[in-house]
């Protein structure tokens, strides 16, 4: 079973049984924290930086863009990363194959 | 917090480049270093990491072909590091820091504040007594338990403190006001001339007067008296009160030497510096001599202190030596006589308590040297003053009401 499989029963699953789908599996999680702070969790790496642009890597086929001003990566791991600064927008988009 | 516990952790701030920059971050994220501030500057990377991490990062770099460059180490780490190859250095601060710890715990310096008549010596002396002196040290300090001792020593005080602010004693006193003396209004009194004078205003508010405007009195001499004739009893006496101003006339005289000595600095000095350390003073010259016949001696005291309000045990004193020669000058005579103007005026000032000078003449002459002045001064001013009747006086008040 591949983990696009993995995910997609782990989303009915966490809809049937009412249960949080990011308590299940690695699905991506974003905690946005007034206009000046977004916190990643199940990130899977950085696309671009750049202090007006950050796009981050959410899964196989999504990403992920925060638009704004004086946009600084404050913390990043493996799966968590920290975005500070004035955010404008934030916009998915399906990753070009 | 996070700055807090980086500190202690130890942080390097390095600069990454020679690959895309989210490549290289993502490739930290992989490898779990752990990366904050990053900041971009032309195409390159700057970010801090943790200490330890350092040699993974490195090892990173060589594998990925990124250019790194250390910029700074920040943190404890980094200076205990430092600081462990010089041992020596290290050693001595902290026996420093202990010498200088140990000390702020004792007392080295006193300020009595709120005494006006009591001294400070005087105040100091009783604490002395009570073993609070210099040296001492601070948790023996309990104000509590000698403010009560304190006040039965020096009964001019009415409130006692002591406050320590490092290695400084604030002593906080709150002196007696003393109990006005307190006139009886209904015990038998007459009124007298303290000075003599001739009068010129007199007004009766209790009593019968014994004198008129125009009369000369001397000191002493009852000017109005407090025994009055009544119809029932013959004689009674009451307080007898009066506002008497008189012409008084004073002769004062000063004087003062025409030719005076000054001193003449000569623009040399001398500089002597010692320490002194827990009340043991060490000379820092060799040579105490001082090589003037004449000269002014200025002390410097310095006591060194920590921030300001910690005080140690040493001070640094400077004496300074400032070489001058006597010469002689003469005092012109109009100068002089002005000199003495002033001083006699200043004089009769003081000695009128309630009144204003009508007219002054000065007399001066120059004997040997020395220019004298005599002022003759008119004055006007309040002479009368209240006393209680003597037993004698009551008696005879007494006396002829039973006769009566």
């Amino acid at each position: 079973m591949s983990e696009r499989e993995k995910l997609k029963i782990a989303e009915i699953a966490g809809r049937l049984l009412d249960i949080p789908a990011d308590a299940i599996g690695k699905i991506a999680k974003i905690t946005i924290t007034g206009r000046g702070e977004v916190f990643l969790e199940e990130h899977r790496g950085l696309c671009e930086y750049t202090s007006e642009k950050i796009v981050v890597k959410m899964d196989k086929k999504t990403k992920m863009s925060v638009c704004g001003q004086e946009l600084s990566l404050i913390g990043m791991t493996s799966s968590e990363m920290r975005i500070e600064g004035i955010i404008d927008k934030i916009e998915y988009s399906a990753e070009e194959e | 917090m996070r700055r807090l516990i980086n500190m202690f952790r130890g942080s390097v701030k390095v600069m990454l480049s020679g690959m895309k920059n989210e490549r290289i971050l993502n490739l930290l994220s992989k490898y779990g270093i752990i990366f904050w501030d990053i900041v971009q500057m032309n195409g390159e990377l700057e970010l801090y990491v943790h200490r330890k991490s350092l040699k993974r990062l490195i090892k990173l770099c060589v594998e990925n072909s990124i250019n790194y460059e250390i910029l700074q180490y920040r943190g404890a780490p980094h200076y205990v590091c430092k600081v462990k190859k010089r041992f020596i250095l290290a050693s001595g601060l902290a026996a420093v820091f202990v010498v200088v710890w140990t000390l702020s715990l004792y007392i080295w310096d006193f300020e009595v504040i709120g005494n006006n008549s009591v001294s400070d010596r005087e105040i100091l002396t009783v604490l002395e007594e009570l073993g609070i002196r210099k040296g001492t040290f601070i948790l023996n300090v309990s104000s509590e338990r000698i403010a009560n001792k304190v006040l039965l020593e020096i009964p001019q005080l009415s409130w006692f403190a002591v406050n320590t602010s490092g290695s400084k004693a604030y002593v906080l006193v709150r002196e007696r006001t003393e109990k006005p003396d307190v006139f009886d209004e209904s015990e038998p009194s007459v009124v007298y001339a303290y000075k003599s004078g001739e009068i010129t205003k007199l007004s009766v508010l209790n009593g019968v007067p014994m004198v008129a405007v125009g009369d000369v009195v001397e000191a002493g001499q009852i000017l109005v008296s407090g025994v009055s004739d009544s119809l029932s009893s013959g004689k009674r006496s009451e307080h007898a009160a009066a506002d008497v101003i008189a012409k008084t006339c004073y002769d004062l005289s000063a004087q003062i030497p025409l030719k005076c000595s000054i001193k003449n600095y000569t623009g040399n000095k001398e500089e002597k510096t010692s320490i002194i350390v827990c009340g043991k003073r060490i000379n820092l010259f060799t040579n105490s001599r001082i090589s003037y016949e004449y000269y002014d001696k200025m002390t410097l005291n310095e006591q060194l202190a920590i921030l300001g309000e910690s005080f140690l045990p040493v001070s640094v004193v400077r004496d300074e030596y400032v070489e001058y020669e006597i010469g002689y000058t003469e005092i012109p005579q109009e100068q002089a006589s002005e000199i003495l103007r002033q001083q006699l005026t200043a004089k009769l000032q003081e000695k009128l308590t309630d009144g204003e000078i009508l007219h002054t003449s000065f007399e001066f002459s120059v004997q040997d040297g020395i220019m004298i002045a005599v002022m003759h001064a008119e004055c006007s001013e309040q002479i009368a003053a209240e006393r209680f009747m003597t037993p004698t006086e009551l008696s005879e008040t007494y006396e002829n009401e039973t006769e009566t």
